[in-house]
């Protein structure tokens, strides 16, 4: 999959092929798919975000927790660009910092997710039968809790915490993961490879991991993406309200909450985060949406009028 | 109707018990129970083996979820608050009325909006309005309600002073809070009416009905409309559902006594009782939101109600 930008040419399959170990690309394509605005704005933001939290100690004016003497609540100045807190910290500094934890949430609430979903996708997928009755049904119950309810379930047991709160994500958003797997599991079971690699004497994990997941690979990373998307805006929320990050933790949704109070003295402190927040959301529907398009042209060239 | 829609309705309701069991024995695990709440810290470990007995807490977990039921079905009774000794269904009466009124308005506004701006995106797609349009609704999903409630805030009651801030005494009090929730899910429903329009346009039938000379409108409102609007339905009824459950921000925003608000109190206060109950209901009121959708969906598709048969 050769990327042509700007007469920078990327091999991107491979690149992905060398880190994941998945053979997403089995087939080489003569013709790259053209890269849409969207996978480029979302990509830009992403890289930006990433860029900041890493080097959040390096592009931060001062350490996210210190209080500046004297400083209480000053407007954005060229000293302070966000401005400083009630405390006298400074806003700039831990909206940085708080990039890494938003990565943080997106990275390990979908890694919980995906790592809740998927394995059971294949096994039911594959094996069908009552085992694949028994965990969909499973999933219904699951899907049965409306909106982030199950989550509030799940932190009212393990307690307000930013970790409870991930876990609590991670779980609530599973059955997303769970459904593409299995149907497309299912599809998968009777094609040639598979049969191919049945008849070679290939283990059932050998075939699920090897054969059937890299088919999936593509749709799956859409799915993470957009679902990063969700557990940032969730975690924020959560953490807003009191029952996700606790203070002092830079989260951003923890930051707006902080701000609430002095929304008519000192709007900043509850208008950057947020500005984050919906920075980052974007950053990630945008590159979902475009891989999507990356991926499946087809769906493109649906009919006009 | 009958058989599929009977066969459906008990599904609905084995969900539901099982959403409760789940419930129940997530939040029976946490640690201190609802006795040694109520006894304090002072008590000797023999009065609170008394008041466990009492409370029937020494029961094995599936007799003490069947007796739940049992007062439940019989009586109406879901338990009393271990904060005020309220009962719970009196707590989750007086809140409910605060949720439906803030899901159904934000509701309507947002299928107004969407309807209308999707169907506008649609009829001239590819242009620069629909490409507006289209990233609009794209950054609105981005927006977190939270913030857009401080920002709607700040601007109208904080700067204007055209609205008031916090609490649900007059309709006025539920302008903003509609209003945020109204944002995301127009944009949601706009995008899909777009995508379902787009795929209804190129449809045979629609081909078929231009062609034997139908005109344009009741081309579009019975053959394009009706069609395109089954996806819509189907994910409606789920956004209703996730608006029930998921208001609690909003309503802790605006200070809306609703249920949401009352989970999070509760959950706050190790309130285990109320938020079991307010999650059977919310859960309760969403699965049947999703029955009636199926129901729609078979007047709406006379194919789907054939199939079921």
């Amino acid at each position: 999959m050769l990327v042509e930008v700007g007469g920078w040419k990327l091999e991107i399959g491979n690149w992905i092929q060398r880190f994941s170990g998945l053979r997403i690309f089995e087939k080489p394509r003569k013709l790259a798919n053209p890269i849409s605005t969207n996978l480029w704005i979302g990509g830009t933001i992403l890289i930006a975000i990433f860029f900041a939290a890493i080097f959040a100690p390096l592009l931060a004016p001062h350490p996210p927790d210190l209080v500046l003497a004297g400083a209480k609540l000053s407007a954005p100045s060229f000293a302070h660009p966000f401005g400083t807190d009630n405390l006298g910290r400074d806003v700039l500094s831990r909206v940085l910092f708080g990039a890494r934890i938003a990565i943080g949430i997106a990275l390990v609430g979908v890694a919980i997710s995906a790592g809740l979903g998927i394995p059971l996708g294949l096994i039911a997928g594959y094996r069908g039968g009552w085992l694949d009755q028994g965990i969909a049904r499973a999933m219904d119950v699951w899907l049965a809790f409306p909106g982030l309810l199950l989550a509030l379930v799940i932190v009212a047991r393990l307690g307000p915490s930013l970790e409870n709160t991930i876990v609590a994500l991670g779980v609530m958003t599973a059955p997303g993961f769970f459904r593409i797997t299995r149907s497309a599991t299912i599809s998968a079971r009777r094609a040639m490879y598979v049969q191919a690699a049945q008849a070679v004497g290939a283990s059932e994990l050998r075939i699920m991991a090897r054969h059937i997941l890299p088919n999936l690979a593509s749709a799956l990373i859409v799915l993470a993406t957009l679902r990063a998307s969700t557990m940032v805006l969730a975690a924020g929320g959560l953490s807003f309200i009191g029952l996700g990050a606790q203070p002092p933790l830079p989260e951003w949704g923890a930051l707006l909450a902080s701000g609430r109070g002095y929304l008519d003295t000192a709007p900043w402190l509850a208008i950057f985060p947020g500005a984050c927040i919906t920075l980052t959301s974007a950053g990630l529907n945008l590159l979902g949406d475009g891989l999507r398009d990356y991926f499946d042209p087809q769906q493109m060239k649906k009919p006009g009028f | 109707m009958p058989r599929h829609l009977a066969r459906r309705l008990a599904g609905t309701l084995i969900t539901l018990i099982v959403v409760g069991f789940v419930t129940f024995v997530a939040l029976d695990a946490t640690p201190g129970d609802a006795a040694s709440a109520l006894i304090g810290e002072s008590a000797s470990q023999a009065q609170l083996q008394v008041l466990r007995a009492q409370m029937g807490l020494d029961q094995p977990l599936v007799a003490r979820y069947a007796t739940f039921l049992t007062n439940l079905v019989s009586r109406g009774n879901l338990g009393q608050s271990l904060v005020n000794s309220r009962a719970v269904s009196g707590l989750l009466i007086e809140r409910l009325p605060y949720t439906l009124i803030l899901a159904f308005t934000a509701t309507t506004l947002a299928v107004s909006i969407g309807l209308t701006l999707g169907m506008i995106a649609a009829t001239r797609a590819g242009s620069r309005l629909d490409t507006a349009l289209m990233s609009g609704a794209a950054v609105s999903l981005a927006v977190p309600t939270f913030w857009s409630a401080l920002v709607l805030l700040l601007i109208f009651s904080v700067n204007l002073r055209w609205l008031p801030v916090v609490g649900a005494e007059s309709p006025r009090h539920f302008i903003l809070p509609v209003i945020t929730l109204a944002l995301p899910t127009s944009a949601i429903i706009a995008r899909m009416i777009r995508a379902s329009l787009l795929d209804v346009f190129g449809a045979d039938y629609v081909r078929t009905a231009h062609a034997k000379g139908v005109a344009p409108r009741p081309v579009l409102t019975r053959h394009i409309l009706r069609n395109s609007l089954i996806p819509v339905v189907t994910m409606l009824g789920l956004h209703l559902g996730h608006l029930l459950g998921g208001a609690f921000i909003v309503e802790t925003i605006f200070g809306l006594p609703g249920l949401g608000r009352l989970i999070v109190q509760a959950i706050f206060d190790r309130d285990e009782p109320v938020v079991l109950g307010a999650t059977l209901l919310i859960a309760a009121m969403y699965l049947a939101i999703n029955l009636l959708v199926d129901v729609a969906h078979g007047w709406l598709d006379p194919q789907v109600a054939h199939e079921a048969v």
